[in-house]
């Protein structure tokens, strides 16, 4: 692995709770504004490995680059990595316009920029006409698209996003990645998506890599992604062949 | 590896707060058992003169002790049995009753009073000369007030009950009404009918079951609430026998120094009966997460 | 039973049997010369309300019942938000939350008894800082216990997201947490100066008669027998938390046993 072309590099990252093993010497590199999608099962070490890129866990052992610049003594707030939650965790005593504008105001950026790029950034997330609405006004979908917009305000280096639309239902999902894959062109984002959903996985990622029992697995491409069986797609797209050939029979 | 700046941070403040929390809420607890301990054992206080366990023996053979623990003990069961009676009755009775207009705000009002209010209030009420007294006189029931059968300062602490019943029922019925709707009894009252029981039964086998185990840990606090008043039972309760706090106050108090230890002893034995209640409510409660 | 044939009558009758205590209280403070076997007394007058007030002591002993109840009220719910936040997230979360019961559930007066001779040795006791500091013990005991369940997983990862948007822990604590525990900090804030507006035991005690706040007169007053003095000044003692139950329902509610 070359750490001069990785934009994040993992080296050999380590975590146990309580002596149970959650990762196991995982390693992978990310270049710049790629997404990478991490399939996995709940529990097998993903949220951790995400804690850990952010900030929010010490691990045991393991080295971290961002740009070539070692982040393990980094404080979660220098780091410019943002976490993403399964929640949106909108604040709830601030409006649409003032959770957008949270991380700047938190730099003491002047009040005109924040309403010149707060207003750019709800026009972009199509959440223009709910500037000053609650958060308990908003539908599911709003909530997240906020959550996105409160984060790539700040222009984070990498986003970490971790099951952002598992509580979505399936419409407003698809719309949702649609949307996100808009706006990572649109912002250059860098991004690790971590979902146990395959076809989101597949849709989401630039680059696919899977987990399981805290160790990851990169691969190349997409294809080799598609064609191992230990993905799952084979056996996903069996189902779907054997029910067509079924069909055609009936 | 280092520890990183996030960590330090996060070990500090909890270290502060933790630091804060035992000086603060641990040591002087701490500091009372010991102290307690160490009096009634005679290493402590102007009369100390070395390991004794003459206090002990003084405060429990004299019998003002165990009468004291027995009779708060009473009082406190009384008083929580009749007000969680009182509560489960007025929810399982008149629940839609409590829950529309007006109501649903003035029961919120008797649990403003205080302890001390809620004894004057009873000693007005239920006294010889109080205001049952003159009701029970106006329709011919007694003559005058050594008629009436006092129920303040009364040896059996009924005064000392109906001011505790004032302040719990209240606060019983409106926790009830809350458990009411977020452990949905209706709607397994409704489940149980369609499974075949009757109103009664659905009453019987659910509600109630259900009421009183979710209730439980707030009737066994507030026990150890009343196993401890003092106030309601310095205005309504009997000198004879007293509650536990008041015992304790009044050896503490006394000019007759040698009976200061035996103030001691209580303090022990009652702090050792609350934190036996406190474990058992915690571990009844259910593993931490 | 729930029918509307008996629920309208019942309800006037519980209605009636919440507004008594406080209606009791009214009357008795304008009774005079109320002779048994009377029901009502022979004459009525407000002079026990302007003894109370143009006697001047009243205005001291609420000044001080205020002072001390938000001396009280604000420093447990402060503290008791902070170090609950640290117990809440800590392995030993159960036993420390223990600990902060026993303060909590233990009687004042024997707590008082206890605690004397250190206060002593401070020279805490016979004063305003004293009793503030007893009944901020018990007061702190419930507000950690209070905010026990009010810290959960939802919660800290606010405060982590907090971080990785760039924000340091007094942001966290100042742009999110605070403001998002608005009405938890405020009923907690209630619900601890009661605990000190409502004590007469911890007064008593360490006080030592120094302190006169208005529970202490109230007393003074049943003992002499000053019926209307006492009725008035109970009602200057139950009217705020009345008013402020009256205003928000959710105050009363705080014996905690969720996660304990």
């Amino acid at each position: 692995m070359n750490a001069d072309a990785a934009f994040l590099e993992v080296r050999n990252l380590a975590k146990a709770f309580k002596h149970e093993p959650v990762l196991r010497r995982v390693s992978l590199a990310l270049q710049a504004h790629q997404t990478l999608s991490v399939l996995g099962r709940s529990g097998c070490g993903k949220t951790t490995l995400l804690k850990i890129i952010a900030g929010l866990v010490e691990p045991d052992a393991g080295d971290l680059y961002l740009e070539g610049a070692r982040l393990n003594e980094i404080a979660p707030q220098r780091r410019n990595i943002v976490y993403l939650y399964q929640e949106a965790l909108l604040f709830s005593h601030l409006n649409v316009f003032e959770n957008i504008a949270f991380g700047l105001r938190l730099r003491k950026v002047p009040n005109e920029t924040v309403k010149t790029k707060v207003g750019e950034m709800l026009e972009s997330l199509e959440l223009g006409a709910h500037r000053r609405k609650r958060p308990e006004q908003l539908s599911g979908g709003q909530r997240q698209r906020v959550a996105f917009g409160r984060a790539l305000i700040i222009s984070p280096a990498l986003m970490l996003l971790d099951e952002p639309f598992s509580n979505l239902d399936a419409e407003i999902r698809t719309s949702m990645q649609q949307l996100f894959k808009q706006v990572a062109r649109r912002f250059s984002i860098t991004s690790i998506f971590v979902t146990h959903d395959l076809k989101e996985a597949l849709i989401m990622g630039d680059r696919m890599a899977q987990m399981s029992a805290g160790e990851l697995r990169s691969f190349a491409s997409k294809e080799e992604f598609v064609h191992d069986p230990a993905t799952g797609v084979a056996t996903e797209l069996g189902f779907w062949d054997a029910l067509k050939a079924e069909h055609i029979v009936l | 590896m280092k520890i990183s700046v996030s960590r330090f941070w996060k070990n500090r403040g909890t270290t502060l707060g933790l630091a804060f929390f035992l000086l603060f809420a641990v040591a002087p607890i701490v500091w009372c058992l010991g102290y307690a301990l160490a009096y009634s054992f005679g290493l402590a206080g102007l009369l100390s003169a070395g390991w004794t366990t003459k206090y002990w023996t003084q405060a429990i053979t004299s019998g003002e002790l165990p009468r004291s623990f027995l009779f708060s003990a009473w009082v406190a069961l009384a008083a929580i049995f009749l007000s969680g009676v009182t509560a489960l009755g007025l929810v399982l009775g008149f629940r839609r009753s409590l829950q529309r207009g007006a109501i649903s705000s003035l029961i919120y009002l008797p649990m403003a009073l205080s302890g001390l209010v809620a004894a004057f209030l009873v000693s007005r009420w239920l006294s010889g000369a109080g205001l049952f007294s003159r009701l029970a006189c106006a329709f011919g029931f007694v003559r005058d007030p050594q008629h009436f059968p006092s129920l303040v300062n009364d040896s059996l602490g009924w005064g000392i009950i109906a001011a505790h019943w004032l302040l719990a029922a209240p606060f019983f019925t409106v926790m009830m009404l809350q458990i009411y709707e977020t452990e949905k009894i209706g709607s397994l009252r409704q489940l149980a009918t369609s499974l075949g029981a009757s109103r009664w039964q659905s009453l019987r086998r659910v509600a109630v079951p259900v009421l009183l185990q979710r209730s439980s840990t707030n009737l066994l606090l507030y026990f150890i609430f009343v196993l401890g008043s003092f106030e309601i039972p310095l205005v309504v309760g009997p000198q004879n026998p007293l509650v536990i706090s008041m015992l304790t106050r009044r050896k503490f108090g006394l000019f007759d120094l040698a009976q200061k230890p035996e103030a001691f002893v209580i303090s022990v034995v009652y702090t050792a009966l609350v934190l036996f209640f406190l474990l058992f409510i915690f571990r009844k409660a259910p593993a931490h997460e | 039973m729930n029918n509307s044939a008996t629920r309208k009558p019942l309800a006037f009758v519980l209605a009636v049997c919440c507004l008594f205590p406080v209606a009791f209280l009214l009357f008795q403070s304008a009774a005079r010369r109320w002779v048994y076997p009377n029901l009502l007394p022979q004459e009525f007058n407000f002079s026990a309300w302007r003894t109370l007030f143009q006697s001047g002591h009243l205005g001291g002993n609420l000044l001080l019942s205020l002072g001390t109840a938000t001396a009280v009220g604000s420093g447990a719910t402060l503290a008791g938000f902070l170090t609950s936040k640290c117990i809440s997230y800590h392995r030993w979360r159960k036993p420390l939350l223990f600990c902060a019961y026993i303060p909590f559930v233990i009687s004042p007066v024997i707590f008082g008894v206890c605690i004397l001779f250190l206060f002593i040795k401070l020279r805490l006791a016979d004063g305003f800082f004293g009793v503030v500091l007893a009944q901020g013990i018990i007061a702190y005991g419930f507000a950690t216990v209070f905010f026990g369940r009010f810290w959960n997983a939802q919660l800290r990862a606010t405060e982590e997201l907090v971080y990785t948007l760039g924000g340091s822990v007094w942001d966290a604590l100042v742009r999110a947490l605070f403001p998002m525990a608005r009405g938890a900090l405020f009923v907690c804030f209630c619900q601890a100066f009661l605990i000190s507006w409502f004590d007469y035991g911890i007064v008593l005690i360490i006080g030592g008669g120094k302190v006169e706040t208005l529970t202490i007169r109230i007393f003074t007053f049943i003992n002499e027998a000053s019926l209307p003095l006492a009725a008035a000044s109970s009602c200057l003692l139950v009217f705020p938390p009345m008013l402020l139950f009256w205003a928000n329902k959710k105050f009363v509610l705080t014996l905690p046993n969720e996660r304990l």
